[in-house]
């Protein structure tokens, strides 16, 4: 306790000395850099530009969308290697594990709140071009709810049917993603656009009169990567859950 | 800039290399392991803060990149108030590999209590030495 005072005082005071002498520890700018400006204008205002109101979602999924595309790579090899420290698991869980007595005050909140935040994540989904979000951040809402309820409600032998389906959807949406990755080549390459990838500037817009321009191409990849991650979440979680043994793994 | 916002932003570098130090020195100290694991968060948390702190644009109003008015007459405005989108970006793709180097690094942390009955790395390492040393004994 003494000791977390103690850090907090010295920091404060290292922050004021640094004032008193006029130095900036923090290398800020006060111009916007070469890099950020086009990023900041071809998102939205010149004629053949993205329509993405949200200048990073149009960074990670259209200038530097293939950084996104390896960086979902490295997230599915990390959970595949997450996978290999289960190796019993014989297809059927060794436990039918309960969820532990919880108090109705658990179980109601949770009833409450699952519902509010699997619309926050699909909110997240469909206007991560709009607003701060995107794909990434509403699969990870999706699979911590996911592992609240297997928390809170345990899992038992009936959930396993499920690993099949999750499987699929996470094969799925990664298979819709790497077509989307392609598709703006082969539309290129057939109506003479040039030989465009991962970027959503020769596909059609959606023009919704009076109200405004949709990206398909950007909300589907956000939509995609948000079930292929919440799936592929969930199912590590199940696996894990399920094969964590009890008494009858010794 | 004037000196209070020169105080804030020095006290947010400050507490961000603090945060980082805490972090590192957890990683090390700490006996549990679920404990190493949590301060492992800690280090990257903060040095992803750092990271999207850099592209603030110490000149007010700043405004986060997004594109909230009609793009014809705004062109000059959002150039003038928009904060640096790029160190968001990466910040973005280094917060999900951490993700799911956690979710690696947890799963290798329940099995192995599995299998040593312990979470400190510490006494399995003492209990194997002797057994090296019995053994060879």
């Amino acid at each position: 306790m003494l000791a977390a005072l103690a850090v907090v005082v010295a920091s404060l005071a290292m922050a004021y000395l640094a004032t008193l002498k006029g130095v900036t520890l923090l290398p800020v700018r006060v111009e916007l850099g070469e890099a950020g400006a086009y990023y900041v204008t071809h998102s939205y205002v010149i004629g053949f530009s993205l329509w993405v109101r949200s200048v990073v979602n149009a960074v990670i999924w259209d200038f530097r969308a293939v950084d996104t595309f390896f960086e979902t790579a490295v997230l599915f090899a990390a959970l595949l290697a997450a996978l290999t420290f289960t190796a019993e698991l014989s297809g059927a869980p060794r436990r039918a594990g309960k969820g532990a007595m919880l108090s109705p005050v658990v179980t109601t909140v949770l009833k409450l709140s699952l519902p509010l935040a699997l619309a926050v994540a699909g909110g997240l989904a469909l206007e991560g071009h709009l607003s701060p979000g995107g794909g990434f951040q509403s699969g990870a809402v999706v699979a911590v709810m996911a592992f609240l309820f297997m928390a809170v409600h345990g899992v038992s032998t009936g959930w396993f049917g499920h690993v099949r389906t999750l499987l699929l959807t996470r094969s799925a949406a990664l298979l819709a993603l790497s077509v989307l990755a392609v598709a703006p080549a082969i539309m290129g390459m057939l109506y003479g656009l040039g030989p465009y990838a991962l970027t959503g500037r020769p596909v059609p817009k959606l023009v919704v009169p009076g109200c405004c321009v949709v990206p398909v191409y950007t909300v589907l990849l956000n939509v995609f990567e948000a079930i292929a991650v919440g799936a592929a979440f969930t199912l590590v979680g199940l696996i894990v859950w399920s094969s964590i043994g009890g008494e009858d793994s010794e | 800039m004037n000196e209070v916002d020169l105080f804030l932003l020095n006290l947010a570098m400050v507490s961000l290399l603090v945060s980082m130090g805490i972090g590192i020195v957890g990683v090390i100290l700490k006996r549990n392991a679920v404990k190493k694991v949590i301060c492992l968060g800690i280090v990257s948390d903060a040095v992803a803060v750092l990271l999207a702190f850099i592209g603030f644009r110490v000149k007010y109003p700043s405004l986060p990149p997004v594109w909230l008015f009609k793009e014809g007459n705004g062109l000059e405005h959002a150039l003038r108030v928009f904060v640096d989108p790029l160190p968001q970006a990466l910040v973005v793709t280094s917060i999900i590999i951490g993700v799911a180097f956690t979710l690696f690094l947890s799963v290798a942390v329940v099995r192995f209590y599995e299998d040593y009955g312990t979470l400190s790395f510490e006494r399995v390492l003492e209990e194997v030495e002797g057994e090296v040393e019995e053994g060879s004994e």
